[in-house]
């Protein structure tokens, strides 16, 4: 399964502190995690799978061996979280 | 002298009344805008006006509002189709939904409180469970007097609520109680309805004019009917115009379901209120019923209150009457009676009366 | 019926009552506001009637009712009737007022440069306002309701109706404020004593003039407590502010944007003192550094 942000209705904040995510139809603001607001910010504009995802964070955090900590696995669970809240759409 | 009430309608009619307004004139159509839930489609009515400073920022307030609660059923829907589409069976936008997702002519302004939706009779315990597995509650205590009351006798489910968005989706199987003596065709209504893209169904031109009707002449009192004339108005000359032969398959699809007098009488009120068109087809002879419904619909005061007690009595005893069999309708009132007292306070510490 | 019709900053409010006395009380009390909105058009109208029509005359009880509803407002005994009023306009402003952000907050400014202080009820919040108020250097904008506007860079609006001192604040002000400027004494309300204090005529006469955020303090007052400051981070200041806020989330992304804008581009501190006085130190310090 593939993710994409739904850009045309989700506005990204990043503040000090903490990221805001604004859902401009529901008309809620999330507070998303520092590790959540890392994998929107991972999340490709045409759209990326969790293992692609875990890829790019694993590049950028320097994390090692991404599948033995179960990183997929909790990516996919993150983003099926922001797809139930209206920030993400399977592509 | 023009009343409040009047003054709106007309003002809905011909916006350009509204540049003769004084400011007393404006009060109390504010006033009556606000109760009749019809300021924000003011608003977009009188859009490019050159209108008193303060009249135009009250209306421009109420109209982003309507648009940012459009924005929240929008996105109501969006989730909803996602939790309910793939079951397999159609599922038909109603009212205020189905003029969002299909543009529809009395959308712009329009309030839209609730998502009304309608699926097929045997689908119906499972399109609430799953809506229950993915977020929504009831708002009606399990068991409890009006969940028993929906459950067996309307033709909607106790509304179910959004545990953290708050909106509401009710939940029908047809478009009138089936215990009244009316009986629309609600399968013959989702066969007959219009796929949109995306997979949803709204109601045919036809059926959708149809429900509207009904629920001016029979949600009970006539309450809100101010705004239902106004949904039937802007539906009835955007068909007319889009097709020639609209009032004719009105006639013959209403005939059918033997819906004939609340089409008429809904299309003649809307002529009383906005000069709708009403073809002699479907015209028809003033009743009581009429006069009353009319009489309430015109009566509010500067404040926005009604100000008509006799037609309010009779058109709620009638509501009911119309909606039920008689011993049913004495067991409701003998249960209802209390609450509804308690309602009549809150409501009158709201509007003043 | 009388009738009587105030203007506070942006909003126009006609209030209606059988109760006489008690529209001659807010009269009173509002003498130094705008007059003569007789042709204006109003925002919202406000009913203060009887119970029941033996509570016009027997243990007379005054329920409110207004454009927006007001089933949460409880009735009030008669002799409170001037309260009464006072909350149904706020409510009214919380409830139906979409054209600014509206925070439950209160504001002050020198010159077009404007403090924001929030804070839940007993914080300190509408004590430190009120200080501030007959303070020279200060203009008062609100002890209340802060008006934001709708804009990538906010400017406070004032709303200034008169101050609504409880309990212990109401001497501290008495000492500091003419006696003419004050409202009758309210005993035994829900919160206590409560006694309004009008605002500085400078305060009423700038009411249409707005200003810039320049700083966003959150009071904590604790008798005895040595003063601290502590910078709020920007995610925290929005938080609280948009908490405090009673229809941000109804005017959606222009709500969103106005109040990013402000936390980005304004300090945010969580200010502890023991004392009036360091209270009013605290805010200058903040206010030179800002």
């Amino acid at each position: 399964m593939r993710y994409r942000l739904r850009a045309d209705e989700v506005r990204i904040e990043p503040l000090a502190g903490l990221t805001l995510a604004h859902q401009r139809l529901s008309g809620e603001t999330h507070v998303l995690s520092e590790e959540t607001a890392a994998i929107l910010d991972a999340l490709p504009e045409r759209g990326g799978s969790p293992a692609e995802i875990g890829r790019i964070l694993t590049e950028r955090f320097e994390i090692v061996e991404a599948e033995d900590v179960g990183l997929t696995g909790s990516i996919e669970s993150r983003l099926e979280e922001l797809r139930a809240l209206g920030l993400v759409e399977r592509a | 002298m023009t009343g409040p009430s009047m003054l709106l309608f007309e003002a809905l009619r011909e916006p350009e009344r509204l540049l003769a307004l004084t400011a007393k004139d404006w009060n109390g159509l504010i006033r009556v805008g606000r109760a009749e839930r019809l300021l924000a489609t003011l608003g977009t009515r009188a859009e490019g006006l050159a209108l008193p400073v303060r009249a135009a920022a009250i209306l421009e307030e109420a109209r982003l509002d309507a648009e940012r609660g459009q924005d929240r059923i929008r996105f109501e829907i969006d989730r909803m189709a996602e939790t309910l589409l793939p079951l397999g069976f159609p599922v038909v936008l109603l009212k205020g939904g189905a003029f969002l997702m299909a543009g529809l002519s009395p959308l712009p302004g329009r309030e839209i409180g609730d998502l009304d939706i309608l699926v097929p009779r045997d689908r119906i315990g499972e399109a609430e469970r799953t809506l229950r597995e993915a977020g929504w509650i009831s708002v009606k205590a399990s068991g409890g007097y009006d969940d028993s009351y929906y459950r067996e006798w309307m033709h909607e489910l106790p509304p179910l609520a959004h545990r953290s968005r708050g909106n509401v989706i009710d939940l029908h199987h047809n478009v009138l109680p089936p215990t009244g003596r009316l009986a629309p065709d609600a399968a013959g209504m989702i066969d007959r309805a219009v796929r949109l893209p995306g997979g949803l169904f709204i109601l045919s031109p036809e059926d959708m004019l149809i429900h509207a009707a009904l629920h001016v002449a029979y949600d009970g009192d006539f309450h809100g009917g101010a705004r239902n004339l106004w949904d039937i108005d802007r539906l009835f000359r955007a068909f007319s115009s889009a097709d020639a032969a609209f009032a004719e398959s009105l006639r013959d699809t209403a005939r059918a379901q033997g819906l004939m007098l609340p089409v008429r009488r809904a299309l003649f009120l809307a002529q009383a209120l906005y000069g709708t068109p009403v073809p002699a087809a479907l015209s028809k002879r003033t009743d009581p019923v009429d006069i009353l419904a009319k009489r309430k619909l015109q009566g509010r005061d500067r404040y926005g209150r009604q100000r008509t007690p006799v037609a309010d009595f009779i058109l709620y005893a009638r509501g009911h009457w119309l909606r039920m069999p008689p011993f049913m309708l004495v067991r409701h009132l003998w249960t209802k009676w209390r609450a509804r007292r308690r309602e009549a306070r809150d409501a009158t510490r709201r509007t003043g009366r | 019926m009388k009738r009587v019709r105030l203007r506070i900053g942006p909003a126009i409010f006609e209030l209606r009552s059988p109760f006489r006395s008690v529209l001659t009380e807010v009269e009173a009390l509002y003498r130094r506001y705008p007059q003569n909105l007789d042709g204006e058009i109003f925002d919202f109208s406000v009913t203060g009637l009887p119970v029941s029509p033996w509570r016009r005359f027997l243990r007379p009880s005054i329920m409110f009712g207004g454009d927006f509803s007001l089933a949460d407002i409880v009735p009030v005994e008669k002799r409170l009737g001037l309260l009464g009023f006072e909350m149904a306009i706020n409510l009214q402003m919380a409830l139906g007022y979409l054209r600014h952000i509206v925070v439950h907050a209160a504001s002050a400014a020198k010159d077009d440069e404007a403090i924001l202080i929030t804070g839940e009820s007993g914080s300190g919040k509408s004590t430190l306002s009120a200080l501030l108020s007959y303070q020279a250097r200060w203009r008062h904008m609100g002890d209340e309701l802060a008006l934001l506007s709708l804009e990538t860079r906010p400017l406070l609006h004032p709303y200034p109706r008169p101050i609504s001192l409880k309990n212990e604040s109401i001497p501290v002000m008495e000492s500091r404020a003419p006696e003419d400027r004050f409202g009758p004494l309210l005993t035994d309300t829900v919160k206590g004593d409560v006694r309004h204090l009008v605002p500085p005529q400078r305060a009423i006469e700038q009411m249409d003039r707005p200003a810039l955020p320049k700083l966003v303090i959150c009071p904590h007052f604790e008798a005895g407590r040595e003063p601290a400051v502590r910078r709020m981070t920007e995610s925290e200041c929005y938080v609280r502010l948009s908490t405090a806020s009673t229809n941000q989330l109804r005017l959606g992304e222009r709500g969103f944007d106005a109040m990013v804008s402000l936390v980005k581009t304004v300090p945010a501190y969580d200010i502890s003192y023991g004392s009036s006085e360091d209270a009013l130190k605290l805010v200058d310090e903040l206010w030179q550094q800002a």
